[in-house]
């Protein structure tokens, strides 16, 4: 870290020092008081339980459903909003419009502000306004100093119902998003996690993304239409926390927020798995080989869930402790990073991946040794204190995770956009700690058949694909080799 | 011993700010020599643990470079209570695997590589002794323990200057952070060196042989840098990390982790009489270092011209423009801070010239670095790809040269006052982000440094600024870089007509 990064976070205030001596605390130090282990620490318990969203929640006349809290702390306020749409219904042939209208709605001015009066006013108040579009979410977040809240308020609305998407800033974005489109496959990482969605949801919308072609095809009117259907009160949920009266809050609020007749259209298009090749190789002239095993698992909220997310935390996702960081990366020293995840999707069938990346010349030897780790969860149960184990871990960052007002809210807004069940922290632990041994072993079987991997990987074609370890080689399976330019021209 | 208790009092006495906040800071020195830094606050029900030493890049030189990041891997190996079933029986297992790695050291420098039959043949026994050792291992123990107990955040950083050990526990947990860094302050145990040596070769390939932007910035920082150790990178130069050694290891952990060498700040719902009770529990038995430190002598000599360097790679086109300023502390670094805020943001004075009028760029920026030693004022610019860099580098250096004789504005000096402000109260929502702050103060001169900043920041006049300009951002004496692509020689395949390799 530079000392720089955070020096601009830094910065100032004036702010006057009272010092005052106070008595040391300084006493006779006594090594014999230390415990010979640190399993032999007696700990308090904790007096901390996860908080409920309910007492924070609200549903407005205008229909808008909130999550606010006062926090007197700092004279900050902290907003989140978030809204049902995504850049899954970006429509054929325009992929990246999405994106491209929340990047407009920040830059391309408002029916109140042109873009050049906006930027400087939200400069001048150092007020922090975002927007943005993953697949399956739009978020709107804003950050400001409470004294300036009305004029944040005032901008904020702006923003969310009042852009105009001016059209020279329109096609500066656009421009921008075309670059931006041509140097994506730089680093190997995000060129792997492209080639994967191609890999695994082939011919799906999930595998789509922006190419020069669509986002040429999209015009200012695309964005306009999709503002217009998209940023209306039904399909947003509001979380907002910092230094305000909540009444007087909630009335400013309501007075943004149009109420609004229209029903939304809630749905996402539905998505199948259907990996295409047995191995995609994507030749890029690399010194390691950048590298996903992956496989079909499920949609949320599913009942193998947990079971599959505590076995998922053993073999690869509880980092050094996990089977393959130990394996892989501590015993053999054959990589810097490797995990597995059991991906949480609430809107279609997610995967499990192990992804890692290692020097060409050990390409086969680590595939190898993670198909022998993977193949001992399904052939013998993870032993109790590993479960244990995975369950303290999963459990013990709840704590953390609800530090601030700003966190509670937000959370549970979360929560509810993507409909989970509002007392879904409070029994989480509960469902982790009924699940067992055998449940993971059945998981395990059900799911991670070696066979059933698929392999993407970047990296040197001509050093990979001669390599042989334990019987895995590249050369015995299907291969599709493709450039890297090709990525995107995959279905 | 003494202990100072501040209490920070945003406004009460300073007019311009009417907020009302507070920070207690509390601050110790054990007579080892190690100091603490505690700010509770009863509104979390975790704490930041973190542990700071002195230590960096900056102290290494050829052949050594990237040991403290090395190290910052090894402090997860144990200690010789923790990761271990017996350590006394690793001793001469450890000793057997540093005899082969020398031999290995001794043929590479012969000029033998990995691939030769030799090579391998060590190689396989000394993992074939490590394999034996491992019976009488924990793996991982330590960083289980705190994962187990509801550690987050659990990660090492290294810099230039410092390195760091951080864990955010539960309120309750904190003992395990006395136990666990008190113990490998005292006790560290080089266990698996020579794989996890290779570990940090794979991280070293990540980070620069396969990423462009990153390599090629790694090498513009070693031109801008001609004597100071801050031209070595933090992760070290590959031919060194191949040539670490657990000896080499262990001369450099005796002279610079120590108690005297260190920082511990703790930042969330903790008790600072508490805390200090169990920190002097557990770490005033520590002694400080035998050895003296030596300090980093080296300073950058004054530029004599202009260094260019030009990359092409696949990559998009951007500059970035170097200039020297003084180390720290210094006067004239709060006034370049200003023209930081001058040349940065969407309002800037350079995105408004190079992005909005002349569209040539589609973002660009500035950055004042304080460091220890030599600092530096960084603008860069991220081209559009069309656009000709030279023409970008020409108004870059207009608006320099402009800055020596249009001073910032009154709207330009409220602008950055206010950035300044929601910065500093942004940095104070996060535990771990104010344990960095305060930490890098204590380091740079003293962690009060983080509160009076404001106010040296609030004395610079508008006027001053020009003259300051001219004296640091001086475009006879930068170091300038330019990324540019290469140029693609066919064009992109159609992969639905790409073969299938079946076998």
């Amino acid at each position: 870290m530079k000392l720089s990064h955070f020096f601009h976070l830094i910065i100032s205030v004036l702010m006057c020092i009272s010092i005052v001596t106070a008595q040391s605390t300084n006493k006779q130090a006594s090594s014999s008081s230390i415990p010979a282990h640190p399993s032999k620490i007696k700990f308090q318990p904790l007096d901390w339980t996860v908080p409920l969203g309910s007492p924070y929640r609200t549903e407005l006349k205008n229909g808008l459903i909130t999550y606010i809290a006062e926090d007197q702390t700092l004279p900050l306020v902290k907003i989140v909003l978030y809204i049902r749409s995504g850049s899954l219904l970006d429509p054929a042939s325009k992929e990246g419009l999405a994106s491209l209208m929340t990047k407009l709605m920040r830059t391309g001015g408002t029916s109140k502000y042109p873009a050049d009066t906006l930027n400087e006013l939200i400069d001048q108040y150092a007020m922090q306004f975002g927007i943005s579009a993953t697949e399956t979410q739009i978020s709107f977040s804003a950050s400001f100093l409470s004294e300036y809240t009305e004029k944040a308020l005032d901008i904020m609305e702006q923003l969310i119902f009042h852009p105009v998407f001016n059209l020279k800033e329109f096609e500066k974005e656009q421009k921008i998003m075309i670059q931006n489109i041509q140097h994506r496959f730089d680093d190997p990482a995000p060129t792997l996690r492209a080639a994967y969605q191609k890999q695994l949801y082939a011919g799906e919308v999930s595998s789509r993304f922006a190419t020069e072609a669509s986002v040429k095809n999209i015009s200012r009117e695309d964005l306009v239409g999709l503002h217009k259907k998209t940023f209306v009160t039904p399909k947003m949920i509001l979380s907002l926390a910092g230094n305000f009266n909540r009444d007087s809050m909630l009335t400013r609020i309501e007075k943004i927020f149009p109420p609004s007749t229209q029903v939304p259209n809630d749905s996402f298009p539905q998505i199948a798995i259907k990996p295409k090749f047995k191995c995609l190789l994507v030749q890029k002239p690399l010194s390691q080989a950048y590298v996903r095993l992956g496989l079909p698992l499920f949609k949320r909220p599913h009942p193998d869930y947990y079971s599959m997310s505590l076995l998922n935390e053993i073999l690869g996702g509880g980092g050094f402790i996990s089977r393959l960081g130990a394996k892989i990366r501590s015993d053999a020293g054959l990589t810097y990073s490797i995990y597995s995840n059991a991906e949480s999707n609430y809107i279609y069938p997610g995967t499990f991946y192990i992804e890692f990346f290692t020097k060409n010349a050990s390409f086969s030897q680590a595939v190898a040794l993670i198909i022998e780790e993977v193949q001992k969860v399904i052939s013998e149960e993870v032993t109790e204190l590993e479960l244990e184990n995975a369950k303290a871990s999963l459990t013990g960052s709840l704590p953390s995770m609800f530090r601030s007002p700003f966190d509670i809210v937000s959370t549970y807004a979360w929560n509810e956009y993507y409909k989970r069940d509002p007392d879904h922290f409070k029994v989480y632990e509960e469902k982790l700690r009924k699940v067992t041994r055998e449940d993971l072993l059945r998981v395990a079987k059900q799911y991670l058949t070696p066979d059933n991997f698929t392999y993407t990987v970047v990296g040197d074609t001509d050093a990979l694909l001669k390599q042989e370890t334990n019987g895995f080689s590249l050369s015995k399976m299907e291969v599709k080799t493709i450039p890297v330019d090709s990525i995107a021209a995959l279905p | 011993m003494k202990t100072i208790f501040s209490i920070l009092f945003g406004a009460l006495l300073c007019s311009l700010y009417a907020d009302q906040f507070q920070i207690p800071v509390h601050y110790d020195t054990l007579k080892n020599g190690l100091r603490i830094i505690i700010v509770p606050d009863t509104n979390v029900a975790v704490v930041s643990c973190r542990l700071y030493y002195f230590v960096g890049s900056m102290y290494e030189g050829p052949g050594s470079s990237g040991l403290s990041h090395m190290y910052e891997h090894m402090m997860f190996k144990g200690t010789k209570r923790i990761g271990t079933k017996s350590y006394n029986k690793e001793i001469p297992l450890m000793a057997s695997i540093d005899s082969l790695a020398d031999i290995i050291h001794k043929e590479r420098l012969k000029g033998k590589t990995d691939s030769d039959s030799l090579i391998q043949d060590l190689k396989s026994k000394m993992y074939a002794i490590l394999e034996k050792q491992r019976q009488y291992m924990k793996k991982e123990e330590l960083w289980e323990t705190y994962q187990n107990n509801g550690g987050t955040n659990l990660n090492a950083w290294t810099a230039d200057d410092m390195t760091a050990y951080i864990v955010t526990l539960p309120k309750n947990k904190l003992e395990l952070f006395y136990w666990l860094e008190s113990d490998r302050m005292k006790d560290p145990v080089l266990r698996e060196f020579y794989s996890e040596r290779d570990v940090v070769a794979e991280e070293r390939r990540m980070r620069y042989e396969n990423r462009p932007l990153n390599r090629y910035w790694e090498r513009l920082n070693s031109l801008f840098y001609v004597a100071h150790p801050y031209r070595l990178p933090t992760i070290g130069w590959m031919s060194d990390i191949e040539a670490y050694t657990r000896e080499k290891m262990e001369n450099h952990i005796r002279k610079f982790y120590t108690p005297d060498n260190a920082l511990i700040v703790m930042v969330g719902n903790v008790d600072p009489k508490k805390a200090m009770i169990d920190i002097k529990r557990y770490f005033s038995s520590i002694p400080r270092s035998k050895i003296t430190k030596t300090e980093v002598v080296t300073r950058e000599p004054q530029p004599i011209g202009v260094t260019r360097f030009t990359v092409h790679d696949n990559v998009a086109p951007r500059i970035d423009m170097m200039f020297h300023t003084p180390g720290y502390p210094h006067d004239d670094l709060y006034k370049i801070d200003i023209i930081e805020g001058i040349f940065s943001g969407r309002s800037g004075r350079l995105y408004r010239r190079l992005v909005d009028k002349e569209k040539l760029c589609i973002n660009v920026g500035a950055a004042n670095s304080f460091r220890l030693h030599d600092g530096y004022f960084h603008i860069w610019a991220e081209l559009k790809s069309d656009a000709d860099p030279k023409k970008v580098e020409q108004i870059i250096l207009e608006e320099i040269k402009n800055l020596s004789s249009n001073p910032p504005t009154a709207n330009e000096m409220s602008r950055i006052t206010n950035q300044i402000r929601m910065s500093f109260i942004t940095g104070l929502k996060s535990l771990e982000g104010l344990s960095d702050r305060l930490a890098w103060f204590e380091r740079l001169n003293s962690w009060k440094d983080l509160l009076s900043y404001p106010d040296k920041i609030a004395q610079v006049k508008p006027e001053e600024i020009s003259a300051i300009a001219i004296k640091y951002i001086n475009p006879q004496l930068m170091t300038i870089g330019q990324l540019l692509p290469i140029k693609p020689e066919k064009a992109p395949v159609d992969a639905q007509n790409e073969n299938i390799k079946k076998k």
